[in-house]
């Protein structure tokens, strides 16, 4: 059914009227945009032309035809489409053309869920219905009964299932498989996004594995992709086929004009930086739209917020009896036939409003709605637009309003919606040659078919790997060739979704130890102590035990109105620099091809300095001279109360990245109420010491950083922890990756000493000398103060965040330093440098001195306060 | 932008940075693994002098495997049976469930009896059979070949001589081939690209008929329990069967065949054991009555495999005698079975007979299809709806559990509406 354009309209004048309660930061009108057509290609059957226009599609758009062209001529190829354009016939196309010319063809399609998966067989079953062809189609996953996977193996021409299923069902047992990897001509990868950091490194590997045993039964199939609009989909997509990948992102597909409104809720403690509640005002700006009966999605970040938010919706609009089931919650957990009701309700209308998580984010279909609303920042650029394209029609004004969180990237969205609407999305990055990762893959590689000597599996150290997985009585050599050599099955230990095989448990105490999720490794530490809140899907729960030998912790439900935060004291050891470069400071660097944010001054020479151009200069107008010698540092430089050393040429900092160790202690947790932030409480953890290596980049702060400023030296690290939490917060922007995929960890670049947390200091940041450091090492009697920033991977050997960041180094400086200069509060926030309570009553004066040295001084971007 | 990390920098150091990474992670495992039983006292046997493995090599044109060929007259006994019972028996149908046609041309002189030693029970392309056990008659002999790869490089010459003597058989028999060995050896020769058949002959496995007629009787149905009880075969110094992968990885590290050679004998074990008990059932199912040692209960498992097999008659029979002979629980089954068998065969005055007689058993609890199908059949006689209700009364006042009583109760009601 089709609403007018009328309802959208008003509901849009109301909720920009709002006036005196929100702030309206960004009112754009995306316009409409026409079809655009090619011919069918030639040499496409006529029958299944034919299906297709019978389904309404009397042409194909522009994309769809060069897909076509790229994956006819036997290249690889990734479309990047929004939301709703067509994106399966891009590869439907050339697999049924295939399957018509050629009935012994095969093809694999790989979606990263069991529902996406049933729900494009369900659709590509409609066209093979219409062309009446014995091409089969077959899901193939945890539930296919084991009679069906025989007639599957034997006769399915497209199999779909998903990497997990590919890894530890199908490739361990290729043999029985022998058909499909003899004749398989085509490997589809759909939302192609999706798989980035860990999940993307493990995939990367299962597809070496998957090129591996095709090889074997001699196919060499095209990969053909579809993404989201990221900032990288052919690099991304030959970083995971370890190929050459054509691009395709002329989208055709029309779209209906479409308003995108960015809104902040109003700020009721200026001091503490606290805002009224963004899931209030997202729920009144849905009843505006709802009130007028316009088919609306509320998109929330966690699965609890979805529940809270249908249950007011509900309350309010299902008043009548007849008006039950107007409002739909939909995420994850549901059943599956729940939620093909409400897709299905969706695409008939007979729901109005639906709030959901990211679960109806990818591909599913539920038709055209009028009108979205974001409740809190979704995480990444790509996301937002995919959000904010399910409200949209292909004709017609569609509405999507954004309501900010108090988070730091929420907070900076809305407060630089100039940023969102100018730049490309984040990248997508994998580590496929992440070191644990690898091994745990070409354990499995082995198990499905020897290694030769001499084959390649991912980097050159491949024959070092072996040997050790020799020693280690996993492999066996014999005849040029190495062996599997263990009962075990090594895939039933690897999970796609962690790096080190070694997940905690968790069990849940009221439900009969029924296993309710794993933890990585390396975040146990710091998410399932004793006495820790966890929050998983809508509930919380209560850490009642941790058995660390047995990688167990118990879990019982509770009622609690806070929840807890680790206190960790971490330290650093720099391992190996994979590349440095100065930071040019006052010349804002631009090296990384248009980092135009809002405010970084023009740089007034080319100051761009690309990666890899090391400290020691290389000419350039304002690049500073190169660093003093170490013994020429001592006296007079650095920062607080004794320095004086003028700015304009003092260094002001070098970045470097590479490999680090790191080690960090849980030694207690702060408990803090979900509706105020506010601190209620503390408790002491007892665990033992963690370490993990991985990559990082950092940052050396020098001389003409923080010379001159007006603080003591324990205030200036104060503005520097306060930094590095921005920072982490604020990374994301730039990758598509998770706050908690980074850590963070201010020190000394020579590991000297380290400002660090602890149980006693309440969390509280302050200088702690390391181990075998001269006894009364203070900051005050430091020869040399030059803190460094770390930001490193959350993941034992990196899953490729750091050598974005430092890629994106001046970039990352620049939107941190915009977000701390934005925040409204007066002296620290959780949306900046952290709570003031915690942070000291300087730090984000600090923060913003120190970060106007390291991006160059100019003047605060102007707020954006009103509707534009 | 994101460029692999440079691998150029120190790939010595790296390297070495990357395997301390690693161990740290292994090392943990192992604490962590520690409350798991200890490895088996390999190192006791290391000390021994090594007897050289039995057997001799054999080459072929792709390289060489081990083989031991063991030769045993026809006529010798695997604990209480004699093995030449075999030549000349036929199988009976039910045996060969699935694969009608087949029983016809039984021929125990073409039959391989086939048994594997693998590296695991997992499954899946990285499981290897690395000893291939085979028996089967020659003249008149009884003959054990175990083709063995003392290295993974010996698989293919072994496959080659493996795929060469299946098609002199007809008949595979096995104990749980059909879920384990047969496909273990179709991914080893798809593996070594080799295109071999292994679905062509016949396939008695005999886990099948072992579990219809010994489940619940003996301790379990594994071949070494069957070989004790069925057979009486007793081993002395087997291997257990979970060690056998662990042997044949020290093997592999240390060469000594001091291990591997009970490996080897729990193999031919398991060939001899398996022909026996092929004697034994090939004598119970053929002829249950004259079997030695069967009794009423062996009827009625038999008879179950006939009327699987869609032979009503031999089953009734069968049935028959095992309700006029056994008693309790064995008598109650035979009249359940019987009741079914005679219906299926169209014979209502025996099924009725076979249920009214189940009814009169003190213990019996029989199924509400019971109630229900003997009261239809006393409906379909005429002026027979007292006797339906009666039936379904006592149905009604038998029933188990809420659902079947309500079911009983409208039957029961139809049938008073019936009778009035
Ligand atoms: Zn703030």
């Amino acid at each position: 059914m089709s609403r007018g354009a009328a309802p959208i309209e008003s509901a849009l004048e109301r909720v920009l009227g709002r006036k005196g309660e929100e702030v309206i930061t960004a009112v754009r009108r995306v316009p409409a945009r026409a079809a655009r057509f090619a011919d069918w290609p030639a040499g496409l059957p006529e029958t299944l032309v034919a299906a297709y226009r019978a389904r309404g599609i009397e042409r194909p758009f522009v994309h769809q035809a060069l897909a076509w062209e790229h994956v006819a001529a036997g290249r690889h190829a990734v479309t990047v489409t929004p939301t709703a354009s067509g994106k399966t016939l891009c590869y439907n196309v050339p697999v049924l053309a295939r399957c018509l010319a050629d009935p012994s063809t095969r093809a694999l399609y790989l979606f990263p869920t069991k529902a996406l998966a049933q729900d494009q067989v369900a659709e590509l079953q409609e066209v093979i219905d219409r062309l009446g062809a014995p091409i089969k189609t077959w899901t193939y996953d945890g539930d296919t009964p084991d009679d069906a996977r025989r007639a599957i193996r034997a006769q399915g021409n497209i199999v779909v299932t998903n990497p997990d299923m590919l890894h530890q069902g199908i490739l361990p047992h290729h043999t029985k498989w022998a058909k499909l990897f003899q004749n398989l001509r085509y490997v589809v990868i759909d939302e192609l996004h999706t798989y980035r950091g860990v999940f993307g490194s493990h995939v990367a590997n299962v597809v070496r594995r998957l090129k591996r045993i095709c090889r074997f039964h001699g196919s060499d199939p095209v990969f053909v992709c579809s993404s989201a609009t990221i900032a990288n989909p052919a690099e991304l997509a030959s970083r995971l086929v370890e190929e050459p990948v054509a691009l395709v992102d002329d989208n055709g597909a029309p779209s209906g004009e479409k308003v995108l409104v960015f809104l902040n809720p109003p700020v009721i403690n200026r001091e503490l930086g606290i805002r009224r509640s963004y899931l209030t005002t997202a729920r009144s700006i849905a009843a505006e739209f709802l009130k007028r009966e316009v088919p609306t999605i509320v998109f929330a970040t966690s699965r609890l917020n979805v529940e809270v938010l249908s249950k007011y919706l509900k309350e309010e609009f299902e008043r009548r009896p007849h008006d039950a089931g107007m409002i739909r919650g939909y995420r994850g957990g549901y059943l599956p036939n729940t939620r093909r009701e409400i897709e299905q309700g969706l695409r008939r209308g007979d729901i109005l409003g639906v709030v959901t998580t990211n679960a109806l984010e990818l591909g599913i279909d539920i038709g055209a709605l009028g009108a979205c609303v974001l409740a809190g920042y979704p995480g990444t650029v790509a996301s937002t637009w995919q959000q904010a394209g399910r409200a949209g029609r292909r004709a017609g004004v569609s509405a999507a309003v954004f309501v900010a969180k108090s988070e730091p990237l929420d907070q900076f969205m809305v407060t630089h919606p100039e940023y969102f609407f100018s730049k490309p999305p984040e990248a997508g990055l994998v580590n496929p040659d992440n070191l644990l990762i690898r091994v745990a893959h070409v354990k499995c590689a082995a198990f499905e078919l020897p290694i030769r000597d001499g084959e390649r599996f991912g980097g050159d150290d491949l024959p070092e790997i072996l040997k050790y997985l020799q020693e280690e009585r996993i492999l066996h050599p014999a005849d040029g060739r190495w062996h599997w050599n263990q009962e075990v099955y090594p895939a039933d230990t690897v999970s796609l979704r962690s790096v080190a095989n070694e997940n905690f448990v968790i069990m849940d105490q009221t439900r009969q130890n029924q296993v309710l999720a794993e933890v990585d490794y390396a975040s146990a530490p710091a998410t399932v102590y004793e006495d820790a809140i966890y929050l998983c899907e809508s509930e919380i729960y209560h850490v009642k035990r941790l058995d660390y030998a047995q990688r167990r912790a118990y879990v019982a439900r509770v009622d609690a109105d806070y929840y807890t935060d680790a206190i960790t004291g971490t330290a650093v050891k720099v391992l190996e620099v994979d590349g440095a470069a100065e930071v040019a400071g006052g010349a804002s660097a631009e090296g990384e091809g248009g980092a135009d944010l809002p405010s970084p001054r023009p740089s007034p020479a080319a100051a761009g300095e690309g990666e890899g151009a090391r400290a020691e200069g290389k000419g350039g107008a304002h690049i500073p001279p190169p660093r003093p010698s170490p013994a020429a540092a001592g006296e007079g430089e650095g920062a607080g109360a004794d320095g004086d050393v003028a700015g304009a040429t003092a260094p002001v900092a070098v970045a470097e990245h590479g490999d680090v160790h790191v080690a960090w202690r849980v030694s207690g947790f702060k408990k803090i109420k979900f509706a105020t932030r506010e601190n209620v409480g503390f408790g002491t953890v007892n665990l033992p010491d963690q370490e993990m290596q991985t990559t990082a980049c950092w940052w050396i702060l020098r001389a003409g950083a923080l010379a001159g400023l007006p603080w003591t030296r324990a205030e200036v690290l104060d503005g520097v922890v306060g930094i590095a939490y921005a920072m982490q917060h604020i990374a994301p922007l730039l990758l598509m990756c998770d706050v908690r995929d980074l850590e963070r960890c201010v020190g000394d670049r020579g590991a000297t000493w380290f400002a660090k947390a602890d149980r006693e200091s309440r969390g509280r940041y302050a200088f702690a000398a390391a181990d075998g450091q001269p006894a009364g090492l203070t900051l005050e009697t430091l020869p040399r103060f030059e803190p460094t920033l770390f930001l490193y991977d959350n993941y034992p050997g990196g899953i490729g965040l750091s050598p974005e960041l430092f890629a994106r180094r001046d970039l990352l400086l620049a939107a941190t330093r915009a977000a701390v200069a934005a925040c409204g509060c007066a002296e620290g926030c959780p949306s900046c440098v952290g709570p003031v309570v915690e942070m000291g009553l300087s730090a984000k004066a600090a923060a913003l001195a120190i970060l106007e040295r390291l991006v160059g001084a100019v003047a605060s971007p102007p707020r954006v306060e009103t509707a534009s | 932008m994101c460029a692999p990390p440079s691998a150029s920098a120190a790939p010595a150091a790296r390297i070495a940075g990357l395997r301390a990474e690693l161990d740290a992670l292994l090392k943990r495992h192992r604490a962590a693994a520690a409350s798991s039983p200890p490895p088996s006292p390999a190192a006791d046997h290391a000390s021994d002098p090594a007897p050289p493995l039995p057997g001799a090599e054999v080459l072929t044109p792709i390289g060489a495997y081990h083989r031991v060929i063991t030769r045993l007259p026809a006529h010798s006994a695997h604990g209480a049976v004699r093995l030449d019972a075999l030549l000349g028996a036929g199988v009976p149908r039910p045996l060969f469930r699935g694969q009608p046609g087949r029983a016809a041309g039984f021929d125990a002189r073409r039959a391989l009896l086939l048994d594997t030693e693998t590296t695991g029970l997992a499954g899946g392309t990285g499981t290897y059979a690395f000893l291939v056990g085979l028996a089967f008659f020659v003249g008149d002999e009884f003959q054990v070949h175990q083709l063995l790869m003392r290295d993974h490089g010996e698989e293919a010459a072994l496959l080659s001589d493996l795929a060469a003597l299946l098609p002199q058989f007809d008949t595979l028999v096995t104990y749980n081939g059909k879920a384990f060995d047969v496909p273990l050896l179709e991914a080893r020769f798809c593996l070594a690209r080799r295109e071999v058949d292994l679905r062509r002959p016949a396939h008695l496995d005999l886990l099948f008929p072992a579990r219809r007629l010994w489940r619940g009787r003996t301790e379990n149905c594994r071949l070494a329990t069957l070989e004790r009880e069925i057979c009486g075969f007793e081993r002395t110094g087997d291997v257990p069967g979970a060690e056998i992968p662990g042997i044949y990885f020290e093997y592999l590290r240390n060469r000594n065949p001091a291990r591997l050679a009970r490996v080897l004998d729990h193999n031919r074990y398991d060939l001899l054991s398996l022909a026996a008990l092929l004697v034994r059932v090939l004598g119970l199912v053929r002829d249950p009555r004259r079997a030695a040692g069967a009794g009423a209960e062996d009827l009625v498992r038999i008879a179950r495999l006939y009327a699987e097999d869609g032979d009503l008659r031999a089953a009734r029979t069968m049935l028959e005698e095992a309700a006029c002979f056994g008693g309790g629980a064995c008598r109650t089954a035979a009249l359940e079975q019987l009741g079914d068998a005679c219906r299926r065969l169209g014979d209502g005055a025996g099924a009725a007979a076979a249920w009214e007689a189940l009814l009169a058993e003190p213990h019996a609890a029989p199924p509400p299809e019971v109630f229900l199908r003997l009261a239809r059949h006393h409906l379909a006689e005429p002026g027979g709806a007292a006797a339906a209700v009666r039936c379904l009364q006592e149905g009604v006042t038998r029933a188990r559990d809420l659902e079947t009583r309500a079911r009983l109760e409208r039957a029961l009601a139809r049938a008073e509406r019936r009778a009035r």
